[in-house]
């Protein structure tokens, strides 16, 4: 065994192994820093290239490039408000505000080591798992995946701030998961006629939109940048960046226990990726002394996600290559290489290809350290960017975001959602102030912790409450209810609902209408796909009813003579004429890539854009003209990534008129 | 306003200069009036539409196909483009409506014929219509039981004392749509547990959760050689190396060979490509030719020995003839496979 693991050191000595494995850490940190190209993204254009590789060096480029997908992601999250990557959601919760508080570099340092011992934890993992790999995986049955997803969706109780916005969003993004056809009934639920939303809403366009896109219309709106510049020094943020680097080590139990749940999360397949940063930002929250300040630039809000996130590869290999069963979509994808590589998952990687996964291993390890270790110094520059004038950063953001949402799944519909999630994301989340974190977790676990319960039910019926692992799982989850009752009895909280101002109290109609439509439709529907949605909307209309309680009262009694005022939405400032512009401008950029395709159109709007913002001529075709580069010449030349046509230049196609 | 027309000016001459640039390197205008139909691939950009994620058997074939028609092509570059969903469907609308110049293919399975006899609302395609390329890879597909049950034929399972359970990934999958098949042509006491997406079904038959698994050679014979399962019957195509277990077509009971017929012709037909409806002739054949010569082609052959599969070729025509076949279905084929589906 030391032997295959030298060995499998060694190989990756070699230059035509150590070359992609640098490639593929660079290329990693790179995509996963633009918002909206995420992991899945880069491995699948990268798969045509490992045709002609050998093994060695196809792992090294496969999986150095996705394991630092999210410690480039995170930075992003952090200084931009804009996830890298769907598994970085969870970093921007605290990294944002620890950004407009002037902490980017700690918050930056912490994320990057964090992701480097995460990745490391999880490698160690790997092989120390072996042994009991295949009782581990098979411990858990549709039982015990039903309790983890309520597991994770008791989080949602727990995060910051007021319970009955958190709770209401939670219940909304539950409601909307269960859109599209439930796998076990075959009944096709809430998705209006459109066969595009058979398989529900999906995570990435709507975390590109809810982030990404919220935060360039308001960016847009306000004017300036993403934070002032009052003063700018260097060498403050290398020593933040270091302070940022030791957090990690200081708040290590919280940093291993964070790696050890990514790392369980990795190898339980259908739970995805996305969900070990919530659970693990919830266990943080749950644990931590600070849990008050969550939300508000905590820094161990930053170390917990992150350290799954990385963690998470590790895990996820564990299955992968043990018995061909990934643990994420991503290593589907994987799988596929392993295919062209002529290797078979099992029980021979274990023991005759023992090097070969040894010196997969060794690339995860090597490429999160030296990935990391690369990116710190580059980090104290990269701090800068969030000085960038919004007139340049809107507009790129937003083209990566469209592009992001559209190579997801190759639809253009998903442009058309993250667009409506970003008009979502800003009015609710930045001006109403309702968390995000909620709703996502439901989004995510919604539908899994269906499906699940629904299986178990069929085989075990109610006794599989029963099964020891499962038991265990319900006490920690009765544990994790009780902390927000906890907390509201020690602090004598009185649940006070305040009279709703205009803009909420609109929403909360909105809501209410949506979730009428919904019960109405889950009556025309069988009823074993009819029960889970009924058994959301009805808590949900309640939560709803009561935070509009005060408006109703005061509605029917008139009005109360000390009315307090109510929440100052954040972009107060903004007036509606600048909002409605930006997101004229989105929705414009939208038309435009469905008439004239990306390759055509956003260059133009590039231009546009920058010129009517009163960007100067040589700056505005440069980058106009780097566009065009980037996604002819890049894109769609070199990658091979398809981009979206668009209707004029398809017609002139199919009438033999102009080729592209 | 004067600024406004200087910009919006600006714009266009932006775009034309796009519409320019973007031709210049791809294609020039007319090619339609080119006696050599190979000349009208030359620096074009050909989209294989793949109708399911990355990774896994139909993105690897998809990709191995899109290398080989490249080659045939000469000058052309074959984009791979994953468009997953709704069963497969929305891939196969989507290379239904493209336009019928030979820059667009796709490959998806034969699981949708289903979707067209039942008039599902969301397909928009007429499978009759396509132009077929032909297929590259046909499986067996089986019904293995579980080692550690008592039964060894697949009659046996008409007198079990519990159903037998089977995984699936959900209502409409081809699994879900096999078991209910087969029960209905042998009367057996079988019941299919969906939910089980993706790896998931590996899972539950390594779990002991479900008696057993149906689903095409490569997925059932890693459970099998792991000693899981055992396969009790086989359709769609003879496994060489399993030529003792009862083929489907050889043993449907006499009142069931419609539904029996359907089942084998989906399997046979598998996982087809295709090309959009009304294409011309000289560009049909052209690309029917290269796809052949893709699939004769022994670099791609050895790659595909590599990964452990087999690419066997049918003709254009003859995937053509068995799809017309499968989708002339008497009614009581159809409202049995429309309570099927719901």
């Amino acid at each position: 065994m030391i032997e295959a693991c030298l060995l499998g050191l060694m190989s990756l000595f070699k230059p035509d192994a150590l070359m992609p494995l640098l490639l593929g850490t660079f290329l990693g940190v790179m995509v996963g820093f633009i918002p909206g190209l995420g992991g899945n993204f880069l491995l699948a254009i990268l798969i045509p290239f490992t045709f002609k590789m050998n093994p060695v060096a196809t792992f090294a480029l496969l999986l150095s490039s996705h394991s630092l997908i999210t410690t480039g992601g995170s930075i992003s999250a952090i200084l931009f408000n804009t996830p890298g990557s769907g598994m970085n959601a969870a970093t921007v919760l605290d990294g944002f505000p620890m950004t407009k508080n002037g902490q980017a570099g700690q918050a930056v340092g912490a994320a990057i080591t964090a992701s480097m011992v995460g990745g490391v934890i999880g490698v160690v993992a790997l092989l120390g798992v072996i042994p009991v790999m295949k009782p581990m995986v098979l411990a858990f049955g549709p039982p015990e995946f039903f309790m983890l997803t309520m597991l994770g969706i008791s989080v949602i109780s727990s995060l910051g701030g007021n319970l009955a916005k958190g709770l209401l969003m939670g219940f909304v993004g539950l409601i909307l998961s269960l859109v599209g056809q439930d796998p076990i009934s075959g009944q096709v639920r809430f998705t209006f006629g459109q066969i595009y939303l058979w398989n529900g809403i999906k995570i990435i366009p709507t975390v590109l939109g809810i982030f990404a896109i919220s935060e360039m219309i308001h960016l847009g709106a306000k004017g300036g940048s993403l934070v002032e510049a009052t003063s700018y020094i260097p060498r403050q943020v290398v020593r933040d960046i270091m302070q940022g680097c030791r957090a990690v080590f200081r708040y290590f139990g919280l940093t291993f226990r964070c790696s050890l749940i990514g790392i369980v999360i990795g190898f339980l397949p259908g739970l995805g990726g996305e969900a070990a940063g919530f659970f693990c930002y919830g266990h943080a929250l749950q644990t931590s002394k600070k849990r008050e300040n969550f939300g508000n630039g905590e820094i161990e809000g930053v170390i917990a996600p992150e350290a799954a996130n990385n963690s998470k590869e590790g895990g996820c290999l564990i299955p992968t290559i043990g018995f061909g069963i990934p643990g994420t979509s991503a290593m589907a994808i994987l799988l596929g290489a392993f295919m062209i590589q002529g290797l078979v998952p099992g029980p021979q990687m274990f023991t005759e290809r023992l090097d070969l996964t040894f010196s997969m291993a060794w690339t995860v390890a090597l490429a999160n350290l030296i990935g990391g270790l690369a990116l710190l110094p580059l980090t104290s520059q990269l701090t800068r960017l969030v000085f960038l004038r919004g007139t340049l950063m809107v507009p790129i953001i937003l083209m990566f975001a469209v592009l992001g949402a559209y190579s997801y799944a190759n639809h253009f519909a998903d442009i058309t959602l993250t667009l409506f999630f970003g008009i979502f994301g800003y009015f609710v989340v930045k001006r109403l102030r309702y968390p995000p974190a909620p709703f996502l977790i439901g989004l995510v676990l919604g539908r899994i912790a269906e499906t699940n319960l629904q299986i178990s039910l069929k085989i075990y019926g109610w006794q599989f409450l029963l099964q020891p692992l499962t038991l265990v799982m319900v006490f920690l989850l009765l544990v994790s209810l009780s902390f927000p009752v906890f907390k509201a009895v020690r602090q004598k909280t009185k649940i006070t609902f305040d009279r709703l101002k205009r803009e909420d109290l609109f929403f909360v109609a909105v809501v209410i209408g949506f979730l009428l439509l919904f019960l109405l439709l889950s009556f025309g529907y069988k009823p074993i796909a009819r029960t889970v949605p009924v058994i959301l909307i009805l808590p949900a209309l309640a939560i709803a009813f009561l935070r509009l309680s005060p408006n109703l009262i005061e509605f029917f009694k008139g009005p109360d003579k000390d009315r307090k005022k109510a929440d100052i939405p954040e972009d107060a400032g903004s007036q509606p004429a600048e909002i409605t512009r930006v997101i004229l401008w989105c929705c414009a950029l939208v038309a435009g890539i469905w008439l004239l395709g990306f390759v055509l159109f956003v260059p133009v709007f590039i231009l546009l854009y920058l010129k009517t913002h009163k960007e100067k001529w040589p700056l505005a075709i440069l980058l106009s003209v780097l566009t065009f580069v980037l996604l002819k010449g890049f894109f769609l030349m070199l990658l091979k990534v398809h981009l979206y046509q668009g209707y004029i230049p398809d017609l002139l196609m199919r009438h033999d008129i102009f080729y592209f | 306003m004067k600024k406004l027309c200087v910009i919006s000016l600006l714009g266009m001459a932006l775009m034309l200069s796009g519409l320019i640039l973007g031709a210049l390197p791809s294609g020039k205008t007319a090619e339609v009036f080119a006696k050599d139909d190979l000349s009208f691939f030359k620096r074009k950009t050909i989209v294989l539409i793949v109708s399911t994620r990355p990774g896994g058997d139909y993105d690897f074939f998809g990709r191995l196909v899109a290398r080989g028609m490249q080659k045939y092509l000469p000058g052309s570059t074959v984009i791979v483009k994953n468009v997953p969903g709704g069963g497969m469907v929305i891939g196969a609308n989507e290379i239904y409506k493209a336009a019928p110049n030979g820059l667009t293919i796709g490959t998806f399975n034969s699981g949708i014929i289903v979707g067209q006899l039942t008039k599902s609302p969301g397909v928009h395609f007429d499978l009759a219509k396509f132009t077929w390329l032909g297929n590259a890879a046909v499986f067996p597909r089986f019904l293995a039981i579980g080692t550690k049950t008592p039964y060894k034929k697949i009659e046996d399972l008409k007198t079990a004392p519990t159903p037998v359970k089977f995984p699936s990934s959900g209502v409409g999958s081809s699994a879900h749509n096999d078991g209910l098949m087969l029960k209905e042509i042998f009367g057996i006491n079988i019941e299919m547990i969906p939910g089980y997406g993706g790896a998931r079904t590996d899972m539950a038959v390594m779990r002991g959760d479900v008696d057993g698994r149906i689903g095409s050679y490569p997925s059932v014979m890693k459970n099998v050689k792991e000693g899981l399962v055992r396969p009790i019957l086989q359709w769609g195509v003879k496994a060489d190396d399993l030529p003792e277990v009862p083929f489907l077509p050889e043993i449907a009971p006499a009142g069931k060979k419609k539904i029996a017929a359907l089942l084998d012709a989906m399997a046979f037909i598998g996982r087809p490509f295709a090309a959009p409806p009304n294409m011309p002739e000289a560009r049909k054949k052209t690309i029917r030719k290269a796809f052949e010569q893709t699939l004769k082609d022994p670099e791609i052959l050895a790659m595909a020995k590599k990964a452990q599969r087999t690419l066997t070729y049918h003709t254009g025509p003859d995937v053509e003839k068995k799809i017309l076949e499968v989708l002339d279905q008497p009614p009581e084929v159809i409202s049995f496979l429309k309570k099927m589906v719901e």
